[in-house]
């Protein structure tokens, strides 16, 4: 607490010195736009001389755009500057500006124009000159369009999945798994609006169409104090626009997936983006994989925004987001399932600049989320129960978060967050179609969270930055108060070397609870009552960057530790008993996670991409899991290696490849069988397995490579891409799972034989397909 | 357009026989030999015995001769009282003459396999009092007993008639215990009745049994399932049993029971 303490006061120290430090001096601000598009350009530098320009010595100032394409320089006396633009794949921008005595506040807009080549910068590990956010990599999304996937689209988590730190459970798993955290324990954002679930299954795609993408960065722990309410990481998510220039348009044909794109002015002011999605690979199972064992799955989604730049400091945005996804078993299956996810959001947010140059941004949220797990067992043999359930999440977000550019070297941040959540929730150990419309009858569970952020973040020496904050949390459910202080530190040795370093505490009120005997996704998310306590995390963060003078090349090596209270998973094997809380069949835990990853970033050039290893470590320990003992979680995979290739031939030919291998994943297996008669009411003789510790076992090594050939050509002025994908090409047999078939082929009256399966579900699979720009 | 559709039908069928791949794995990647123990002593009857086998690889026909345990030397050890235990068949340990289990009384397992020390412990309850027993909600059966310290209970329904049961629950609903040491009594629920034993002509047939069971088998109760194949792709099951038979590579129950009277529910 005496440490909370110190961080209010210094950051206390810090706001008054701004405050009262502000008269009498210049402020010129303004966004950084494509001169065609008029899409903001985030990330753009700034460099300021004064008098005269002369590239051998250090600017006067240096800064650069914020997420909405926003810059600020403060403190600036009268005089002549020159203020230089500079953004990869633009022609630098140089302008002179004489500041008089006496003015106040200079508001420069900047349009720049495209030099009309392929943006080649793919991946920036976050160093711009102006941030200091530790783990943190910002992710072009060009590079999408260039690797390969196995619908043949571009997506986001396909390349997220390369990049060091992160995993997938398997190949039908949902979310992303960061340092060791589960997929809930990920903040993801979209326009600043929370995405509860943004995956569609498995490593088909994410929620969001990579066409509408503007920008991404992850954080993949010890994140600054203006996010919060997750344990691991943060996706936050930027979405186009779209153009003022005329409609345009995008269209994508696919053999398991088709996209549909369109964007425009909507008068002077106004511009909106549409795009769409929609998946059909369960028309393809139905007629012509008939006997696959794989999911019956479609989904489709929508994104929409609409901007109007009402005057220089006011902007509005509108986003939404709507998607849907549906998961069924095959006939004939042992088991059925029918599961089924809905996203829908949206988001209304007004920029504002005041004329001391505060950026404010207001916004007002509405957040619906369902998923519904039917599953039914046939089986006399299978563990499985019955389950059904159907969970509903809706939240009202209202958010206000101030950027002040006052002071020369530091940007403060300030913020305020309030969120009514509202949870229905419905669970039963059979399902009947009458269950779907019970849900009304029951009243909504409600609660408040309320959160407060500051946040410095700056330069307090030539050699050190900082990004120090402190976040507060009141969560009425619980009653629970809460703050974290949140701590980033960079030293700079010269000018290509730094070492980092960052602490946070981080809490989360929502809890993601699965069940662990089931590969599908059972998503139910609980909140913190008087009875879940809510989780919490510790994390440290230490690394070294080096990047070569001509910025070509990035090198990183970055270690983290981080602890986990409070989890909650299902215990083994549930089941649901009518009148009693879903609640007693959940154990608590905590867990823990450290490693070291290394990355090595080729961003320029016709050749382009990354290696990425990590060695990490991930343990859990429940009360009624494993007995009680240590275990790692099939997701703790000790070597993860990626390898990330995009190569340019010319301007039509583009080839992508990926290669990883990974440890195989933990998994139970049985030690052997064994006849034991019952002891209860009845006791007859079953054959039982006795089975290792949870995941003892580890599943042969995952690697698989993945290739992409795409080519592009004008036609009757339409820019079309044609696209061939090939998934796993060597082949490689990954198995999925694990499980048990009998012998039918025995004498009446005899036990069967069991025998342990082995599946893969995708071997090498070749794909294609075609956009057309309109 | 020849050529395009060419490609269209290659990719299709490159893609249809790209689905997934069924083997079958060495059942000796996971093989791990583990002594088995079963013994259940049920109170105011006489032992039937103590049963020792070993698991077998997982792909072979369970055969008792093969999973039989014959070298084990075993007995009990009832207060001061050493009981030896002699192999039978099938696995199966007995005293020389026949021992008769008393409830309220500790019994103690010791047993060597293969130098392996084998270890257990249970203290066969007293037959459960039952204070009241309701027919509830038309649906199942409740049952209020006095409780005590260390011992845990499951009910049955039971269509009794005639001194005869006619039928009887398969399960357990629960295994409940004593919540604290100042509770003394609470309530243990049946599975639900078969519709057909809700109606009227079944009114005076609808019995409940109380089990009472030495405390370390609510554990295994509600861990009993971990250990059952799975044959579903998508499940994974498959966690450890909490048994009460302590030694290396050994799992198994050593536990006393008391099974009360039929108690007809109002």
């Amino acid at each position: 607490m005496l440490r909370i303490n110190k961080i209010l006061f210094l950051l206390f120290l810090i706001l008054a010195q701004e405050l009262f430090s502000q008269t009498g001096e210049t402020i010129i601000s303004g966004f950084v736009r494509d001169s065609t598009s008029g899409e903001a350009l985030i990330g753009t530098n700034i460099l300021v001389y004064k008098d005269s320009i002369n590239t051998e010595n250090p600017p006067f100032r240096v800064s650069s755009t914020n997420s909405y394409g926003f810059y600020a320089i403060p403190k600036l006396s009268a005089g002549i500057y020159f203020i230089i633009i500079r953004n990869i794949g633009y022609t630098p921008i140089i302008n002179k500006i004489n500041i008089k005595p006496g003015e106040k506040n200079i508001q420069i807009d900047f349009k720049a124009v495209s030099e009309n080549i392929e943006l080649k910068e793919v991946v920036i590990k976050s160093k711009k000159e102006e941030t200091n956010i530790n783990s943190t990599i910002d992710l072009n999304p060009e590079i999408l369009k260039k690797l390969p996937t196995l619908s043949g689209e571009a997506d986001l988590f396909k390349a997220l999945q390369l990049l060091p730190g992160v995993k997938v459970e398997s190949d039908i798993s949902n979310g992303l798994y960061v340092r060791g955290g589960s997929p809930d324990q990920n903040l993801t954002l979209i326009d600043g609006t929370i995405v509860y679930n943004p995956t569609h299954m498995g490593n088909f795609t994410s929620s969001f169409n990579s066409n509408a993408i503007q920008s991404i960065k992850l954080i993949k722990g010890a994140y600054p104090a203006e996010y919060g309410g997750r344990l691991s990481s943060i996706l936050d998510i930027k979405l186009r626009s779209g153009t003022k220039e005329k409609e345009k348009g995008s269209l994508g044909l696919g053999l398991i997936t088709s996209n549909l794109m369109l964007e425009g002015p909507l008068g002077k002011k106004t511009t909106y983006l549409l795009s769409g999605r929609k998946m059909y690979y369960d028309l393809l199972q139905k007629n012509i994989f008939k006997s696959s064992s794989s999911p019956r799955y479609n989904y489709y989604d929508v994104n929409g925004k609409i901007t109007v730049i009402s005057s220089e400091s006011n902007i509005f945005t509108f986003s939404s987001l709507l998607s849907n996804d549906n998961l069924n078993s095959p006939p004939e299956n042992i088991s059925s399932y029918d599961i089924g996810w809905k996203n829908a959001l949206a988001n209304i947010t007004w920029l504002h600049i005041n004329s001391r140059s505060l950026f404010i941004t207001t916004s007002f949220s509405f957040v619906d989320y369902e998923f519904k797990s039917i599953l039914q067992d046939n089986s006399p043999k299978s563990t499985a129960n019955s389950y059904y359930s159907f969970s509903r999440l809706k939240d009202l977000d209202a958010k206000i978060n101030a950027e002040m550019h006052w002071l020369n070297d530091h940007t403060f941040k300030l913020g305020f967050n309030f969120t009514l959540h509202s949870y229905s929730l419905l669970y039963s150990n059979f399902y009947d179609p009458r269950l779907d419309n019970t849900l009304r009858e029951y009243p909504d569970v409600v609660s408040n969270e309320i959160s407060l952020f500051l946040e410095d973040e700056g330069k307090l020496t030539n050699w050190l930055r900082t990004n120090i904050g402190v976040r507060g949390y009141y969560f009425n459910a619980k009653k629970y108060f809460s703050a974290e202080p949140h701590i980033s530190l960079q030293v700079l040795m010269n000018e290509n070397l730094s070492f980092n370093a960052a602490y946070a505490l981080t809490h989360q009120f929502l809890h993601l609870v699965i069940r662990n005997d089931i590969a599908l996704p059972t998503d139910l998310w609980y909140p913190s009552t008087e009875n879940i306590d809510p989780s919490k995390s510790n994390q440290f963060v230490a690394g070294i960057d080096y990047t070569t003078t001509n910025r070509e090349y990035l090198f990183s090596l970055e270690g983290y530790y981080r602890d986990m209270k409070n989890l909650y998973e299902f215990e083994s094997a549930p089941a649901v008993k009518i009148g009693e809380s879903i609640a007693d069949l959940f154990t608590k835990g905590e867990g823990e996670a450290y490693g070291i990853e290394f990355f090595a970033n080729k961003r320029l050039g016709n050749l382009t991409g990354w290696i990425g290893y990590t060695l990490s470590w991930t343990k859990r320990k429940f009360d009624y899991l494993n007995s009680g003992k240590v275990y790692y979680p099939k997701y703790d995979r000790r070597h993860d290696f990626s390898l990330v290739l995009a190569y340019s031939l010319n301007s039509h030919w583009n080839l992508g490849l990926t290669w990883m291998y990974a440890t195989g994943q933990g998994y139970t297996l049985p030690t052997g069988q064994y006849s034991f008669q019952t002891i209860g009411p009845s006791d007859k003789p079953v054959l039982q397995f006795n089975y290792s510790e949870r995941n003892a076992f580890r599943l042969p090594a995952y690697h698989k490579l993945d290739l992409s050939i795409s080519y592009q050509f004008d036609w009757s002025g339409h820019e079309i891409t044609t696209y061939l994908s090939f998934y796993n090409v060597y082949n490689r047999h990954n198995p999925f799972a694990y499980y048990t078939t009998y012998d039918s082929n025995v004498p009446a009256g005899s036990l069967p034989i069991p025998k342990i399966n082995q599946i893969t579900l995708f071997p090498f699979i070749p794909s294609f397909g075609v956009n057309i720009k309109f | 357009m020849k050529k395009l559709t060419y490609i269209f039908f290659l990719l299709a069928f490159m893609l249809a026989s790209g689905c997934e791949k069924v083997s079958v794995i060495d059942p000796q990647l996971s093989y791990k030999e583990y002594t088995v123990v079963r013994a259940k002593l049920t109170a105011d009857t006489y032992f039937d015995g103590v049963t020792f086998t070993k698991t077998l690889p997982v792909n072979e026909k369970y055969d008792i001769t093969k999973a039989e345990l014959k070298n084990v030397t075993a007995y009990l050890k009832i207060g001061v009282r050493i009981v030896p235990l002699h192999y039978t068949s099938k696995g199966v340990y007995m005293p020389l003459g026949r021992l008769y289990i008393y409830p309220d009384s500790t019994y103690e397992l010791f047993a060597k396999v293969n130098n392996t020390s084998i270890y257990s412990m249970t203290k066969v309850p007293e037959k459960p009092k039952v204070t009241s027993a309701v027919f509830f909600n038309n649906t199942y059966l409740t049952a209020n007993i006095t409780t005590r310290q260390n011992e845990v209970y499951g009910a049955t329904w039971d269509i009794y008639t005639l001194d005869r049961v006619i039928d009887e629950a398969p399960d357990f609903h629960q295994v409940v215990e004593q919540p604290d040491r100042f509770t003394t009594s609470i309530s243990v629920r049946t599975l639900d009745l078969p519709v057909a034993y809700r109606s009227g002509s079944y009114d005076n047939m609808r019995y409940i049994r109380v089990y009472a069971f030495d405390s370390p088998y609510l554990k295994f109760f509600k861990t009993r399932n971990n250990n059952q194949p799975v044959s579903d792709v998508f499940s994974q099951g498959g966690d450890q049993v909490i048994w009460n038979v302590q030694g290396e590579n050994t799992i198994g129950l050593f536990i006393g029971v008391a099974p009360g009277d039929y108690v007809k529910a109002k």
